[in-house]
């Protein structure tokens, strides 16, 4: 874990929840933030990564573990 | 002006799924600072209505009473918060509010005003506009 790293958990929650909590997050946070959304969505999983590049932040990893789905970003505007 | 980067709905149904997508798509459009205008008719309208009687009257296929016993926001839910995103403007169609002889006032806070159906294609002129 990445100290300072902020964690949005989503999980158990049903798409568009996660994509929803993440957008309501970043708009919240400074340009430069960095966070991480966990879903247990696997469409989450293809969609935030989508949503990240068309609105213009930086997508830092996605990865996942024990079915939990571990998307990075990077806030740039 | 037009604007090929809005998106624009005519909401008509009255089914709890079609407007649960319409209020997706809405929430993602704003999210991505598009300008939506949606504009509310037919049997659509009455699902924005303060009464839980009048609201409640919209069918719900299986689909939809999934999403409603999943505890997932509601409709009205996604479009307050797509308003909070962006320039979202919902527009209740005149006909519907004058054939029940509602108000603005009648309608939950997210419907911004009344307005007919020349004002809304002069609105949307050249604009993409989807018909849900």
């Amino acid at each position: 874990m990445t100290e300072g790293l902020k964690v949005i958990d989503a999980r158990n929650s049903f798409c568009p929840g996660p994509l929803m909590e993440l957008i309501k997050e970043i708009r919240q946070e400074q340009v430069g933030a960095v966070m991480e959304v966990w879903s247990s969505d696997a469409g989450s999983a293809k969609d935030i990564p989508e949503w990240i590049r068309r609105a213009g932040h930086e997508l830092l990893a996605s990865v996942a573990e024990d079915g939990i789905f571990k998307i990075r970003v990077k806030k740039l505007r | 002006m037009a604007n090929p980067e809005a998106l624009n709905i005519m909401l008509l149904s009255g089914d709890y799924s079609k407007i649960q997508a319409a209020a997706m798509l809405t929430v993602m459009g704003a999210s991505y600072d598009k300008p939506v205008k949606i504009f509310v008719s037919m049997e659509a309208l009455p699902a924005f209505h303060k009464d839980p009687a009048i609201a409640g009257t919209i069918s719900q296929g299986p689909v939809a009473q999934k999403i409603v016993e999943s505890g997932a926001d509601s409709f009205i839910d996604l479009f307050r918060q797509a308003k909070e995103f962006g320039q979202v403007t919902i527009y209740a169609c005149s006909l519907v509010m004058d054939l029940y002889h509602w108000q603005t006032d009648d309608l939950v806070d997210i419907v911004d005003t009344t307005l007919g159906i020349a004002g809304f294609l002069s609105a949307v002129e050249g604009e993409p506009t989807y018909t849900m």
